[in-house]
C-alpha cells in the first residue's frame, strides 16, 4: 500500500512540474529544453518502472541509464549558470564517465543497479551545485528565494546530498541485510518528489520573470 | 547492534545528512541577504558622496559667479554711478539751484551706496571675515528695507563659529526660507532666532498664510531645503498649518555637532 502511495505521489509531483514547465514561455535565458527533457524522461522511467515492477521485470536498465542521461542533463543545467566553468565542468563530466564505464566493465547493466556510478554522479553534482549557489549567493542582488536557479540547484544539491549517504548505507554499511536495505529504498523517492517540487517552484518563479519582463 | 538499532542509525544519518543541506541552503540565503545589505550599504554612500560633489561644485561655480558679479557691481558699475555723481555735483554746483537735480543726485548717491554694499555682500570670500550671525544681521536690515516686512532678530547665547562651506549653505538655506515666506504665504512679520546654547539652532518664524505639509511635501524648494542640509549634517524640520504661519527649526545632527 504504502508503494502504491509513494509512486502516485512521485509521479504526481512529475506532472505538476511538467505542467508548471509547460506553462514558461520560452526563452533564450531560461534552459528550458534541459528542464522539459529532465521531467520528460523522470515521468517515462517512473511510468516503466512502476509497470515493471508490477509485472516483476528487473528493471535496473531503466534506473541505469536514467541516471547517466540525468547525470548529463544536470551537468548542462549547471554549465548553464557558470559558462565560465568549462574545464569545472569537463572534469566533473569526466569523473562521472570514469565511475560510469568501470560500473559497466564490473556489473552487468540489465541485472544491478550501479549504485557506485549514482554515487560518483551525486558527489560530482552535489560539489558543484554547492559551488554555484555559493557562487550566486556572493553575487546576486535579488534575494535567492525569487531567483529560479536557486530552487533549481537547490533541489539537486538537496537531493544528491542526502541521496549520498542513504545509498552509501545501502550498499556498503547494509549489504548483508536485505530487509534493511529494501526499507532505505523507500528513501530516495521521498528525495526525488522533494526535488521535483523544488523544480515546480524553480518554474513558476521562471514563468514569473519571464511574464514581468515582456 | 540489532537490525532496529541498524535502522535508526541509517535513519538519523539519513536525516542529518538532509538537515545540514537545508542549513546550508538557509546559510546561503543568509549570506546574501547580508552581502545585498551591504551593498546597498555602498551604493548609498557613493550615491551621498557624489550628490555632495555635486552640491560641492554647484556651490563653487555659484560662489565664482557671485563674487564675479559683487566685483563687477563694487569696481565697475559702482565706479561709473560715482562719476555720474560727480558730474551732477559739479552741475549743481556751477549752476542755479535746481530741485529735481539734487533729488536725482540724491538718488544717484542712494544707488551707489546700494551697489558697492551688493557688490560687498555677494563677494563670498566676506565668510572668511564674518559670521553667519552677522551675515543674517546685514540681510534683515536689508529686508526691513527693502521688503517693507518688520523682522525681528534675537540671538541666544554665543553661536558656534561654523566653517565657511557650513555658513555658506545655511544662508543659501535661510535665503531661500525667507523668499519663500515673502514670495508664497504673504508675511508681514519675521521673526528669526539663532541660538548658540546648548547647541547651534536657527529658528526662522513667519505670520503668514502657512500651508498643508501634507499636500506640499514634493515642493522642489522644500526638498531642496531638506537635501541642502543633509549634506552639511543638519535637519530642517517644518511646523506650519493654512492660516497658522510657518515655522523652520533648523539643527545639527547630534554627531555633526559643533
Amino acid at each position: 500500500m504504502f508503494y502504491w502511495i509513494r509512486e502516485f505521489v512521485l509521479l504526481a509531483m512529475i506532472c505538476i512540474a511538467l505542467w508548471t514547465w509547460w506553462r514558461v514561455p520560452r526563452t533564450s535565458h531560461f534552459p528550458s529544453f534541459l528542464i522539459g527533457t529532465m521531467i520528460l524522461l523522470a515521468l517515462l522511467v517512473e511510468t516503466t518502472g512502476l509497470v515493471t515492477t508490477v509485472n516483476r521485470v528487473n528493471n535496473s536498465v531503466v534506473y541505469n541509464a536514467l541516471s547517466f542521461v540525468e547525470f548529463i542533463l544536470q551537468l548542462g543545467l549547471i554549465h548553464n549558470y557558470v559558462r565560465r566553468w568549462n574545464s569545472v565542468i569537463f572534469i566533473g563530466a569526466g569523473l562521472g564517465a570514469i565511475v560510469w564505464f568501470w560500473s559497466i566493465s564490473h556489473y552487468n547493466i540489465f541485472d544491478f543497479l550501479f549504485i557506485e556510478a549514482i554515487l560518483g554522479f551525486a558527489l560530482v553534482l552535489m560539489s558543484l551545485s554547492l559551488a554555484v549557489l555559493w557562487r550566486i549567493a556572493r553575487s546576486s542582488d535579488t534575494p535567492l528565494q525569487g531567483l529560479p536557479e536557486f530552487w533549481l540547484l537547490g533541489g539537486i544539491l538537496i537531493y544528491h546530498g542526502s541521496l549520498l549517504p542513504v545509498l552509501a548505507m545501502i550498499h556498503f554499511v547494509f549489504a548483508k541485510d536485505d530487509g534493511m536495505a529494501s526499507l532505505l529504498w523507500y528513501i530516495p523517492p521521498f528525495l526525488c518528489v522533494l526535488r521535483y517540487a523544488c523544480i515546480a517552484g524553480a518554474l513558476v518563479l521562471a514563468r514569473r520573470r519571464v511574464l514581468s519582463s515582456i | 547492534m540489532t537490525g532496529l538499532e541498524r535502522m535508526v542509525l541509517a535513519v538519523a544519518v539519513a536525516t542529518l545528512a538532509f538537515v545540514g543541506l537545508i542549513v546550508t541552503l538557509v546559510t546561503l540565503m543568509v549570506l546574501n541577504n547580508t552581502r545585498r545589505i551591504r551593498h546597498r550599504a555602498e551604493l548609498a554612500e557613493l550615491q551621498q558622496q557624489k550628490d555632495e560633489a555635486v552640491m560641492e561644485a554647484e556651490r563653487e561655480a555659484t560662489q565664482h559667479t557671485l563674487r564675479e558679479l559683487g566685483r563687477e557691481l563694487h569696481d565697475n558699475v559702482g565706479q561709473l554711478l560715482a562719476v555720474a555723481q560727480m558730474g551732477v555735483n559739479t552741475v549743481l554746483e556751477e549752476g542755479p539751484e535746481n530741485p529735481r537735480l539734487s533729488a536725482a543726485r540724491d538718488a544717484l548717491e542712494q544707488g551707489t551706496d546700494e551697489v558697492r554694499r551688493l557688490g560687498h555682500d555677494l563677494n563670498s570670500d566676506l565668510w572668511q571675515q564674518r559670521s553667519l550671525v552677522d551675515a543674517i544681521s546685514a540681510e534683515a536690515e536689508r529686508l526691513e528695507r527693502v521688503a517693507r516686512v518688520q523682522v525681528h532678530l534675537l540671538v541666544h547665547g554665543t553661536p558656534p563659529v561654523l566653517e565657511p562651506g557650513t555658513s555658506t549653505v545655511l544662508f543659501r538655506v535661510f535665503q531661500v526660507i525667507i523668499t519663500n515666506a515673502l514670495k508664497h504665504s504673504g508675511a508681514d512679520v519675521i521673526d528669526i532666532a539663532v541660538s548658540g546654547d546648548p547647541q547651534f539652532a536657527l529658528t526662522i518664524t513667519d505670520n503668514g498664510m502657512g500651508f498643508d505639509p501634507e499636500r506640499t511635501t514634493a515642493h522642489a524648494g522644500l526638498v531642496n531645503i531638506h537635501k541642502r542640509c543633509a549634506l552639511i549634517g543638519f535637519t530642517a524640520q517644518c511646523t506650519t498649518a493654512p492660516g497658522g504661519g510657518c515655522t523652520w527649526h533648523l539643527q545639527p545632527l547630534p554627531e555633526h555637532a559643533p
